[in-house]
């Protein structure tokens, strides 16, 4: 009987207290072998007092062996032999260890579903698989993550200089970003009355809090250069021919999933920067035609009221951390399911295409994704983990305003970087110039059957609605629409001009080298045209202010630089000497000059040069005879400076006040990087 | 590379990265109440610049109090920390950031008890869009920051806060002087009542009236409404000498400034004129 079954024994004829039905063939109910019950004698019916002629070591030693695992019952009669003699003893050891590398084989097994000792040797090794058939493909039957992934790859689809591994890189960016956004989240509530404090908080009380919100940032900006390159390579590679078209599509669908989700969280920290790009960002989903319906509602749905305010902030929020994320998710599994297991990764195509069959064969060589690429993908993680961490720790911060202020918009407010394209769209440089020049030619061409229209009239320039062409219709529906069409264009082309399909780039698809290098440059061109430098000025004074003493931390147009808040504030409050500085004397810098006193230098110039700009004509960017004051003050004893600048000028009309005042503060433990 | 090479070069910037965040870590403590000190200043400055657009008209650009007005903001009696000895005149039992923070919050129902010597006739108005003002709470505490940031500093020099602007009791001028000095024949002409109009609408429209019935914008809240120039049996009583010497010297408790610091005596009889001609009370 066992040691764990035992039961209150009746006073019966033969006693044996077997109260539960055995089986009648000796075995137990659990199927193991019992031994035949001794003899018992007259007894107690108490649970531990059992009248049998075994010891409790013969007891024990029994149930052992009854309840022993396989492993062990297996070495039973080898611990015999090495009772016997020194043979045996060598025998049972022998035994023990064939025993002991069985169980820690099938141990590995597990843990690696499908690799035993060898084979797993073997992996770290990179040696060929051991064992027939190749176990590491049973680990991807096995297990879930490692079924995701493929089990071979053709060789040369892992060359670096093929994909750059920016496919992979996407991903894992998406990674990092979903990782800090749930430790940022745990911090962060989405009201107006609270986010700003929050974020504030995370960045002054919680340890590595302003690490994880660079890191999240620092992600955001690389996920979505990181996209675009992915997306370029794949253009230029012609990976987006059959069978990869609906991959294409799929990958568009990400892209502007990655822009979205970069817009929504841009709005999250409730500054100033904040509040006003996103303001000029859903702005533009007013314009869409018709306005008064389409343009009307699709505002208030995504800012949940005519402004943004405590609605928006929440409907942003919930869409960046959970609709959008679920989304992206599972339209990366569709996009990655087809790459993986439909069509794989391509080859370059001049390996694919050349007439060498050889080469083509080496090309295809299988490569396990185990244990070469999957060390290779961990080693990208830990070299872009170690960049990403390095960089923000020590090199780029993100920026953080004054709290939003729905009065005042700052000057030269512009959307991210990654929408300035858009925002140079809605300049309207091209088409407006263009419809007005037809507009003059019309009017003056009918001059000639005798129609004469009063001066300054038009005729096509109202029925063009510039915001809802440029800023609608031309960003949202046409590039897209052509985004998405790349490969359904890319197929008509090839039929039309009956080329047979190849994905070599410079030899068969010159047409696509233009393409890409004209509507790069149109890219860039917009770009620059939706930075501040184009096409919009304030007031010279105002730019000159704006200079030196910016209303708020200047964003570069480019990703991952830091903002910057102007040459006084870098500075400095214990750099700054108390005074009235009159700028004419700062005219020629001299070499004896400090730092302060360079930039009351740098400030007369540019006070100078504007002057000069009026004296030869400019009147949009110049100044009548412009002269400048700067002062500073200690405003309060504890360390609170009154810094203003003062510039003035020759009245030239009535409504010209002549006068210029820029006015901050700085407080003496403030530090602007 | 062979997998061997790779796990190495993995493993080592792996720690890499663990060192990075371990020096890192070491410096947060001391990151963090810097970022702190950082924000407060930040907080502080924001502060200063609402205060020059809200606060300033009334408790002075350096919150030195304007007679009349509003009281100075800048002293150790109501800042200390340590002493408070306002607030425990009054039984506040919280601290001094709160008590300013409400009170620039909610305003009050009543009139200063702090310098209240100085008989200001207008309550604090409220700033909260909690309870109804303008600011947000965010800007509330900046500029309880900023006003926080006076103390403990030594208390700057009273300037003429008890005592009246105009200085030592100047020896009166006889009427008949006075009189003499109108620079123009009496009864005044239109040419000088439109000069007068021109002064009027710079200087005295704002708490006068467009219509000269005293219901200017910033006359509201005075204990003492702004005097309305078209009640003729009110004028009546106002005797050109009452006129120009309350013009001159102002009234302190009301708020009424004393504008012979400003204007010249021509421009002062002209703002006169122009006030009397709805009643054309023209004689002494």
């Amino acid at each position: 009987m066992g040691l764990f079954n035992r039961q209150v024994k009746k006073k019966t004829e033969n006693g044996n207290g077997k109260a539960n039905g055995n089986a009648p063939n000796g075995h137990d109910t659990n199927g193991h072998d019992v031994p035949p019950s001794p003899e018992t004698g007259e007894g107690g019916a108490e649970l531990f007092d059992v009248k049998t002629a075994e010891t409790m070591g013969d007891r024990v030693g029994g149930a052992l062996r009854d309840k022993s695992p396989h492993a062990i019952k297996a070495l039973m009669p080898w611990i015999d032999k090495a009772r016997s003699g020194p043979e045996g003893r060598a025998e049972f050891i022998d035994k023990t260890k064939e025993v002991a590398w069985v169980q820690a084989d099938n141990t590995v097994r597990a843990i690696s579903a499908g690799m035993g000792i060898a084979d797993t040797r073997a992996f770290f090794r990179g040696d060929p698989p051991i064992e027939k058939p190749n176990p590491r493909y049973k680990v991807h039957v096995n297990a879930f993550f490692a079924h995701l992934r493929p089990k071979y790859y053709e060789k040369a689809s892992t060359k670096f200089s093929h994909t750059f591994a920016l496919g992979y890189l996407s991903i894992y960016m998406f990674l990092l970003e979903t990782i800090t956004g749930v430790i940022l989240m745990v911090f962060y509530t989405p009201s107006d009355r609270r986010a700003y404090e929050d974020i504030v908080k995370i960045m002054s009380s919680i340890p590595y809090g302003q690490l994880m919100r660079d890191l999240h940032r620092v992600g955001a900006e690389l996920m979505v250069l990181i996209v675009v390159l992915h997306m370029t390579r794949v253009f230029l590679t012609g990976s987006f021919k059959p069978p990869r078209s609906f991959t294409w599509l799929t990958g568009v669908v990400l892209l502007i999933l990655t822009f979205a989700l970069s817009f929504s969280g841009y709005l999250l920290p409730w500054d100033q920067l904040a509040y006003w790009a996103v303001t000029i960002g859903t702005s533009m989903a007013k314009s869409v035609p018709p306005k008064e319906i389409v343009g009307y509602f699709s505002n208030l749905i995504m800012r949940g009221g005519d402004t943004i305010n405590q609605n928006g902030l929440l409907r942003f929020y919930l869409m960046h951390v959970f609709a959008l994320p679920a989304i992206t998710l599972v339209l990366i599994s569709v996009h990655y399911y087809r790459v993986a297991r439909s069509h794989g990764i391509s080859l370059p195509a001049a390996e694919e295409e050349d007439p060498d069959p050889a080469v083509r064969k080496a090309a295809k060589e299988r490569i396990d994704y185990l244990p070469e690429l999957f060390t290779r993908e961990l080693l990208w993680a830990a070299i872009t983990t170690f960049l990403v961490v390095v960089y923000s720790a020590y090199v780029f911060h993100a920026p953080l305003q004054e709290h939003s202020n729905p009065l005042h918009t700052p000057l030269h407010t512009t959307a991210p970087w990654y929408f300035l394209w858009i925002q140079g769209l809605l300049k309207d440089a091209f088409v407006l110039p263009a419809i007005r020049a037809l507009d003059q030619l019309i009017i003056s061409s009918v001059k000639y059957i005798g129609v004469v229209m009063p001066p300054g009239s038009t005729i096509i320039v109202p029925l063009y609605d510039s915001p809802a062409w440029m800023g609608v219709i031309l960003p949202t529906m046409i590039i897209p629409a052509l985004f998405f069409g790349v490969p359904y264009i890319n197929e008509w082309w090839e039929k039309f001009w009956g080329s047979k399909p190849s994905r070599q780039l410079l030899k068969n698809r010159k047409g696509t080298v233009v393409v890409a290098i004209l509507s790069t440059i149109f890219m860039l061109v917009i770009w620059y045209q939706g930075t501040p430098f184009y096409g919009v000025t304030a007031p010279p004074a105002v730019e000159i202010g704006q200079a030196f003493l910016p209303e708020e931390g200047v964003l570069p147009p480019v990703p991952l630089v830091p903002d910057d808040w102007g040459p006084i504030r870098r500075l400095g409050y214990e750099n700054l000497p108390d005074g009235e500085y009159d700028l004419a004397e700062y005219a020629v810098p001299k070499t004896t000059y400090t730092e302060f006193e360079r930039i009351l230098s740098a400030i007369q110039q540019e006070i100078m040069r504007r002057g000069q700009l009026w004296a030869e004509g400019d009147t949009e960017h110049g100044l009548p005879e412009p002269t400048g004051v700067f002062t500073i003050e200690q405003w309060q004893p504890n360390g609170l400076k009154r810094i203003e600048l003062q510039i003035n000028w020759t009245k030239t009309t009535p409504s010209d006040t002549g006068e210029f005042k820029r006015v901050i503060y700085l407080q003496q433990d403030t530090r602007y990087q | 590379m062979s997998v061997q090479f790779k796990i190495l070069i993995g493993i080592l910037f792996t720690v890499a990265t663990i060192v990075v965040l371990v020096l890192y870590g070491i410096n947060e403590d001391n990151r963090m109440s810097q970022y702190q000190k950082n924000f407060a200043g930040r907080t502080i400055q924001a502060g200063a610049e609402y205060y020059e657009t809200y606060c300033a008209t009334c408790h002075g650009e350096k919150g030195e109090g304007i007679v009349g007005k509003g009281p100075p903001l800048n002293r150790t009696d109501l800042l200390d920390l340590k002493k408070t000895p306002y607030l425990k005149q009054i039984g506040w039992q919280g601290t001094t950031p709160d008590f300013i923070r409400n009170t620039i919050a909610a305003g009050r129902p009543q009139f200063s008890s702090y310098y209240a010597e100085e008989n200001y006739q207008q309550h604090m108005p409220t700033w909260s869009e909690d309870f109804g003002g303008p600011l947000r709470p965010d800007q509330v505490n900046a500029l309880t920051a900023f006003i926080m940031n006076w103390a403990p500093g030594e208390n700057p020099p009273l300037i003429a806060l008890v005592t009246p602007t105009v200085g030592p009791t100047p020896t009166p001028i006889p009427p008949e002087e006075i009189l003499k000095a109108i620079p123009f024949p009496m009864p005044p002409s239109d040419q000088i009542i439109a000069e007068g109009k021109d002064l009027y609408t710079k200087n005295c429209q704002a708490c006068h009236g467009e219509n000269r019935d005293g219901k200017g914008p910033g006359g509201l809240g005075s204990i003492k409404p702004p005097r309305d120039f078209t009640d003729c049996t009110g004028m009546a009583q106002v005797s050109l000498v009452l006129h120009h010497d309350v013009v001159v010297n102002g009234l302190p408790a009301t708020g009424m400034p004393a504008w012979g610091k400003k204007l010249s005596t021509e421009e002062v009889w002209k703002v006169i004129m122009y006030e009397r001609e709805p009643c054309k009370l023209y004689t002494p």
